[in-house]
């Protein structure tokens, strides 16, 4: 419990301040520009469409704070005395003021380059003490207004309030939960090797380029086997074989994936692979790309990877 | 990578699709498309600095990232490839609705009443594709991913408003014609691409 002007503030009190406070700052911030500080711009369509007419840009500015503090006042406060909803419907409106229009109006004064002037600046300036007057006055009329039976009918107390919220999030949780399930969503191929490239260590593609010119082969097809290997036994599984290694030296190593008798590192697998299976492909059809990739992994759906894996890289 | 003149390579993948995102110093986005010639200034852990050499962007300097990077190794956008060198032109045969380059045959649709003579073909532009037009960029069923880069057809009487482009619809434009069962845009765009007539312009098309 707080004592301030001779008035008991509660946590209702606090609750409802920053309620109202955050409600309409998010409110504004829906519209996507520093609304409503800046509300003569002319940049953003919907601050045009809303200035354009005086009424529309009373509603606007006057109508939101009306019903959100009105909403608040009634909820939080319905069995405080009406002195505790007018000082509680003023500090939340003062609080809003001076992030908004008191902010606005500083930055005018001083001329700050992000708010600018659209028409002369006292107008503009005597624009914003007047909303900032109709806010103040408003939040009177609002406490005012919640005291009085139609608002207490209209809008629920507490209790009902947040057994709705309750329900409301549930209700959410599970549409979103029946959404996934049945949006029958997939992942497209180019997410999937787009990520197991990332995964690849830059120096790999360095050295694959260097290898490659050195024995006139193509550093495409290359690096796609070397995705698609990467795809399928990515670092932390190469990690578990170099440690099985330790006990059974006969395997497959490396990025590339080659036969050995010892453990081979990425780069030692990358070099003999491209000596065993690449050199002089440069320029290689279609055709002899498909014998090379069947000598290299007979399975066709791995062939296949490797090839929408180059396509991936370079068209054609 | 050591410092000098090289080109824009690695963005020819799906993702990328022709173009590299680049910051001036004054951090404003700019575009560089693929194959357009740069100097490498300077590589840092995050960036690299070049000064962009061909194009409307000709003389600005921008930070670029990197294609791959892990902790301290890197792999660049950057290629020291061998520099652009063909040199002929495109030739647009209005009454066949086609244009011939480097001996294929490509259909057009033409909106527009082009005078018989040569215009320039600038570095390309890159248009948005409305969501409707994706098909364009399905590479399954005869799009490109390159669909998106417009080459400027340069016209001294009216300014650059004309492009040579893909798609269906043309309105005054070139449009090498979407065909589900033909990809004509990918061969034309990375021969464009590897074609030069001086720093602002890669190819000319001459109409017939």
């Amino acid at each position: 419990m707080i004592d301030l002007l001779g008035v008991t503030f509660g946590w209702e009190s606090i609750v409802a301040i920053l309620a109202i406070v955050l409600t309409l700052k998010w409110f504004y911030q829906i519209y996507q520009i520093s609304w409503p500080e800046y509300y003569f711009s002319i940049n953003d369509k919907n601050a045009l469409f809303v200035r354009h007419s005086i009424y529309r840009f009373l509603l606007f500015r006057l109508l939101p704070p009306f019903v959100i503090e009105l909403f608040y006042l009634t909820v939080f406060l319905r069995e405080s005395p009406l002195l505790s909803v007018v000082v509680v419907a003023i500090i939340s409106m003062l609080i809003y003021i001076v992030i908004s229009d008191g902010n606005a109006l500083i930055q005018l004064i001083y001329t700050r380059r992000n708010v600018k002037v659209f028409f002369n600046k006292p107008s503009q300036i005597i624009f914003h003490i007047i909303v900032m007057a109709f806010l103040v006055a408003i939040s009177y009329g609002c406490a005012i207004l919640s005291k009085n039976g139609t608002a207490l009918l209209i809008f629920p107390s507490i209790k009902p309030l947040i057994d709705n919220m309750w329900a409301a999030f549930i209700g959410f949780l599970l549409a979103s939960f029946a959404r996934e399930a049945l949006s029958n969503r997939s992942i497209s191929e180019s997410t999937v090797i787009n990520d197991a490239l990332q995964e690849i260590n830059p120096k790999i593609f360095a050295l694959i380029d260097k290898l490659a010119d050195k024995a006139n082969a193509n550093p495409n097809l290359i690096k796609a086997v070397a995705v698609t290997e990467n795809l399928q036994r990515p670092a932390w599984f190469r990690l578990i074989e170099q440690i099985m290694s330790w006990f059974s030296k006969k395997g497959t190593y490396g990025i590339m994936q080659v036969q050995s008798d010892r453990y081979l590192t990425d780069e030692e697998s990358i070099e003999i692979a491209i000596n065993k299976y690449f050199v002089n492909t440069k320029n290689a059809s279609n055709e002899e790309i498909e014998a090379i990739l069947t000598k290299y992994n007979p399975s066709t759906t791995y062939q296949d990877i490797v090839l929408k894996t180059m396509r991936y890289l370079l068209p054609g | 990578m050591r410092e000098g003149v090289c080109y824009v390579y690695h963005v020819n993948d799906v993702m990328h699709r022709g173009w590299l995102e680049a910051y001036t110093l004054d951090d404003i986005k700019i575009l560089i498309s693929y194959m357009t010639k740069v100097e490498l200034l300077a590589s840092n852990d995050k960036n690299q600095i070049i000064r962009i050499l061909e194009s409307d962007n000709i003389g600005r300097i921008a930070k670029i990232p990197y294609y791959l990077r892990s902790r301290k190794e890197h792999y660049s956008y950057l290629c020291f490839a061998k520099a652009p060198s063909i040199t002929e032109k495109i030739y647009l045969h209005k009454t066949n609705s086609e244009i011939t380059y480097l001996g294929e045959r490509c259909p057009v649709v033409l909106g527009g009443n082009l005078k018989q003579r040569t215009y320039l073909l600038g570095f390309p532009v890159k248009r948005n594709i409305a969501r409707a037009m994706n098909e364009y960029l399905d590479e399954r069923s005869g799009g490109s991913r390159f669909a998106e880069s417009w080459f400027p057809i340069k016209r001294q009487e009216c300014g650059t408003n004309i492009f040579l482009h893909y798609g269906r619809i043309s309105e005054g434009c070139i449009t090498v014609k979407y065909e589900k069962e033909n990809d004509n845009w990918t061969r034309l765009f990375l021969n464009l691409m590897l074609s030069r007539i001086d720093d602002r312009c890669v190819s000319e098309i001459e109409v017939v």
